[in-house]
């Protein structure tokens, strides 16, 4: 498979959201292994899709849609086996867990894998700032709704929290 | 802790978390490695199936056959038609599992994924019992061509028309138990997304 120029422009847009893919594959997965597989599944799932991208909704909106899909999506490729690339980008440091604001953001990404799939697309969405339209778009649900669940979603991390402390 | 400071945590990160990036070399080789796992998967399935229906036909035809002539030939063209037919079915079914893209909002790929796990799945049941009817169809004609409309032609009417019956509930089963866990996730994860 030589490198073409799709390949050349989908490698740039992939790499220019890497960091929103390996918070995705945090906020699925445990353990480094399974992270490192669905970041695979991702940029593979990625590909699939990029040539149906036409601009139409922006990238980054795109790639949660993707990554959320196939996150959400994942218990189908269960028992496959894993591709052999290792990818650095995905291993998580051990470090990271311990101290200070690591040992925060690890406690937020514990909270958040107690959610709910839907819910924990929805915390990442709003975590990253989107808008309630742009949440609304990845999703498929109305603004409205997306406020109301947040709300409610917010409630429950603040409690999944406080019992992990 | 307060949800606030953990999410200007989740923020500084983000802004400053980022992985390496991939290289074209790293890219290509992982692309090429899923496609291969899913092809690979998709195969497994479906020589499993093949070895199951292939049995099943063996049995049937040692029990048929009678010498290499003209009839028997014709029965193992027959069979081999019917494999192939059952093949391409499961197939077409498998590649339209895998070939799902994800790129729709999460509402429309999960309905669309339910969608292609009943298709697959009726895709599955259609060939199994498909497969009864001929087999039974192929023994009630040759047992009417042997002796006529005997009691014994009603008996394996009667007893092809129990299997083609007890195939379809075995098969249903059988693609309950293929497809349920999945179906039942997408599906839960699609009543989250419906919960006001």
């Amino acid at each position: 498979m030589a490198e073409t120029v799709d390949q050349r422009a989908f490698l740039a847009l992939v790499n220019a959201h890497r960091a929103v893919v390996n918070r995705v594959c945090r906020a699925y997965t445990a353990t480094p292994g399974d992270r490192e597989e669905l970041f695979q599944e991702i940029v593979h799932q990625l590909w699939r899709s990029y040539p149906s991208f036409r601009g139409e909704s922006t990238p980054v909106t795109w790639v949660y849609r993707v990554a959320l899909n196939t996150s959400i999506t994942a218990v189908r490729r269960r028992t496959r086996r894993p591709a052999h690339v290792p990818l650095e980008s995905t291993a998580e440091p051990v470090s990271r867990e311990t101290g200070g604001e690591d040992a925060r953001l690890a406690l937020l990404y514990r909270a958040i894998r107690q959610l709910d799939d839907v819910e924990r697309a929805l915390i990442m969405c709003y975590l990253d700032d989107l808008s309630y339209k742009r949440i609304a778009e990845v999703l498929g649900i109305s603004e409205s709704n997306v406020g109301a669940k947040l709300n409610r979603t917010k409630a429950k991390l603040r409690d999944l929290v406080k019992r992990m402390e | 802790m307060e949800l606030d400071i953990l999410e200007e945590c989740w923020r500084k990160s983000s802004r400053e978390d980022t992985p390496p990036e991939l290289q074209a070399g790293t890219l290509i080789q992982l692309l090429r490695d899923k496609t291969q796992d899913v092809r690979r998967d998709a195969r497994r399935r479906l020589r499993r199936e093949a070895t199951y229906y292939l049995s099943m036909l063996a049995v049937l035809v040692m029990g048929l056959a009678d010498g290499l002539g003209f009839k028997s030939l014709l029965m193992m063209g027959g069979v081999a038609l019917l494999l192939g037919g059952i093949m391409v079915t499961l197939w077409h079914a498998e590649r339209r599992l895998a070939n799902a893209t994800l790129a729709r909002n999460v509402r429309e790929t999960l309905a669309e994924l339910v969608s292609n796990l009943d298709a697959a799945g009726r895709a599955y049941l259609v060939a199994y019992v498909v497969f009864f009817v001929v087999a039974g169809s192929v023994v009630t004609s040759l047992v009417w061509f042997q002796y006529g409309f005997a009691l014994r032609f009603l008996g394996v009417v009667l007893l092809a028309g129990g299997a083609i019956i007890w195939s379809y509930w075995s098969g249903r089963a059988y693609v309950e138990q293929m497809f349920r866990g999945n179906r039942a996730e997408l599906e839960s994860c699609l009543r989250q997304l419906d919960l006001q």
